[in-house]
């Protein structure tokens, strides 16, 4: 628990950081809120996704992608997860592909096989003008490439600056 | 009833003088290229010598890609849920088509991002150089076009 506070801290710090250099260098940020869905382990049972997230325009190709998604565990309310990520993606026209990293903050349930790790993010998306459609695999650093989810989600686009 | 002519290529031609003409490529002949000029709508000889590049303009259709990508993506997705059957997860029951619409969902999402990326890479526009190419060379990429042009067989 220590660990994972050290590690939202550091994040937030990072982030806060982040955010504050773009805005004194009046870069391009814009936030979006999405709904998707993300497999278990076993590719059975489906975990609904609802997120927020933000885009961090580092220049013209490379951005910096912070979110918070909560997840559910079969829509039932005593299994779920909320996660913080960071992103690191590179952007063409209405391309990106990047990867980051998905630390689980709080979870109400260690039953479903996924929940509570510590996973790679690698994802690939689309965004025409405030629509933003994302594919992502996840695998648990403990399990690299053994355990993998894969999910996908919807969002819509708020611009904070003008684009 | 006459069969439809099938439009040519949408071409721009950089010229070695430096000028520039874009428009659709009409006919190939042994040593030039007749371009409808985009602009002035008038026929355009170009001789051979004179060309320094020809870049093809593909059509990108970004919305067919993406269309057809959650066809394909949406309904392996929903076909790969309904076929795992039906999930218990107490006090929720997942039935086949509940599945397959979650799958669906993923899947389509999935669809449409791959067929938007196919589409802008078929779409990509190409461009052949002509300076320093030899003769046959040359012949080859005039062979190339003349499947391109309006007028398929022209002399």
């Amino acid at each position: 628990m220590k660990k994972v506070f050290l590690n939202l801290l550091l994040i937030g710090l990072l982030l806060g950081g982040v955010f504050q250099q773009a805005q004194a260098q009046d870069k391009k940020q814009d936030v979006n809120l999405n709904v998707g869905g993300l497999t278990n382990q076993s590719f059975t049972g489906p975990i609904f996704t609802l997120g927020a997230g933000a885009d961090i325009h580092l220049g013209k190709h490379v951005m910096i992608s912070p979110e918070f998604q909560l997840w559910s565990s079969e829509l039932r309310l005593d299994i779920l997860q909320l996660n913080l990520g960071a992103a690191l993606n590179f952007r063409l026209k209405i391309f990106f592909v990047g990867g980051g990293v998905n630390i689980p903050i709080i979870h109400t349930s260690t039953k479903t096989d996924v929940f509570g790790l510590i996973s790679a993010k690698i994802n690939v998306g689309l965004r025409i003008n405030r629509i933003k459609l994302t594919a992502y695999l996840l695998t648990p650093f403990e399990d690299f490439f053994e355990c993998i989810q894969v999910g996908a989600n919807i969002g819509i686009v708020f611009y904070l600056k003008s684009p | 009833m006459f069969a439809r002519e099938k439009k040519g290529a949408d071409l721009i031609i950089q010229k070695i003088d430096g000028t520039e003409v874009r428009g659709e490529l009409i006919a190939v002949k042994q040593n030039s290229l007749l371009l409808l000029d985009r602009f002035s709508g008038a026929d355009v000889t170009i001789d051979i010598e004179g060309i320094g590049t020809i870049k093809i303009v593909k059509k990108t259709n970004l919305l067919a890609g993406a269309g057809l990508g959650l066809i394909i993506g949406g309904g392996i997705g929903g076909l790969v849920g309904f076929a795992g059957g039906d999930v218990e997860s107490p006090p929720f029951y997942f039935t086949a088509a509940d599945m397959a619409a979650f799958w669906a969902f993923i899947a389509g999402i999935e669809g449409v991002i791959i067929g938007v990326i196919v589409s802008a890479l078929k779409g990509k526009d190409k461009t052949i150089p002509f300076i320093g190419k030899s003769d046959s060379e040359i012949q080859e990429i005039f062979e190339k076009l003349r499947k391109k042009a309006r007028v398929k067989n022209a002399q």
